[in-house]
């Protein structure tokens, strides 16, 4: 076990925020899709994704107040979003507020690359339900791995959320199906495979981590 | 700009993004509603009808956007 402490992020952990992104995007392959996806150099994607942070606005994967983090020695070393989907910013869904982040912060011609690529990212679209608990951009340090972080981090969510007034029935993530280590994690902690997207689309191999991504659920 | 000729425009310009113009311009209607009105798609509508429009959406102001009515009407005060 660590001797971490845990907490809601503040604005100082955005530096490690912004790498939980990037690693989480990058799903333990050479691609982050939140770059490749827009045309975006890997090099500008930190202040892109800071910038994104800065604008304060909450209940999505791109708000600090979504995230819990482990720090030690008050250096943050492990992060993890969550949130109950749609009850944020009179109920839009997270996914419109990601939008409205990526287009108020992105280039114009990011936009304009995204449209070239609809077709091959049409079927991995996948939903998230309403009123349930939602895990996103689950990040460890790497010297800091296996010392059940992250697992301590999605129960302090799942704590904090099954106490909320809206109590939330069920927790639920995406992963790419690929990603074998954090869907171990994710079994351990209860979680099965309800849902699946893929695409078979030439294109897809050169913009994502993998062709498909699980949605896993618990219920609480 | 008129209120029919800004509620067109809206129309025209989420048809040209969307591909097909399979739904209602209903005050009510929400991105749900509307067949490809995805989180991709979203990106693609906003930039366009920035365009289309000649004006810059506030992050803020699309953020509290809850259906067509309010995208209408935040249009409209936008050009008046």
């Amino acid at each position: 076990m660590s001797s971490a402490d845990f907490a809601m992020a503040g604005m100082t952990d955005i530096p490690f925020l912004v790498e939980t992104v990037l690693e989480a995007e990058r799903s333990g392959t050479e691609r982050i899709g939140l770059a490749r996806v827009f045309g975006i150099k890997e090099e500008e994607l930190p202040a892109l994704v800071r910038s994104m942070f800065l604008e304060e606005v909450d209940g999505c994967e791109f708000s600090v107040s979504s995230f819990r983090v482990a720090r030690e020695n008050g250096v943050a070393i492990a992060a993890v979003a969550g949130w109950i989907e749609g009850m944020a910013e009179d109920g839009i869904p997270s996914q419109l507020l990601r939008s409205n982040l990526i287009g108020f912060t992105f280039p114009k011609e990011a936009m304009a690359v995204l449209r070239t690529h609809a077709k091959a990212l049409a079927d991995m679209r996948l939903d998230r339900d309403t009123g349930k608990l939602q895990i996103e951009y689950l990040h460890v340090a790497p010297e800091h791995r296996r010392k059940g972080l992250a697992a301590q981090l999605i129960r302090l969510h799942i704590q904090q959320a099954t106490a909320a007034k809206a109590r939330p029935t069920a927790v639920q993530l995406q992963v790419y199906a690929n990603n074998l280590p954090a869907i171990t994690l994710y079994r351990s902690l209860g979680f099965r495979t309800v849902k699946r997207s893929r695409s078979d689309h030439p294109g897809i191999q050169q913009l994502l981590p993998f062709h498909e991504k699980l949605v896993m659920e618990r219920e609480l | 700009m008129e209120h029919s000729a800004i509620v067109e425009l809206i129309r025209t310009t989420v048809t040209g993004i969307l591909g097909h113009g399979r739904f209602e311009m209903r005050e009510d209607l929400t991105a749900l509603d509307v067949e490809g009105w995805d989180s991709l798609t979203h990106m693609s509508i906003i930039s366009a009808l920035e365009a289309a429009f000649n004006i810059k959406f506030k992050l803020r102001e699309i953020n509290k956007l809850r259906n067509m009515g309010s995208l209408i009407e935040l249009i409209e005060s936008k050009l008046a």
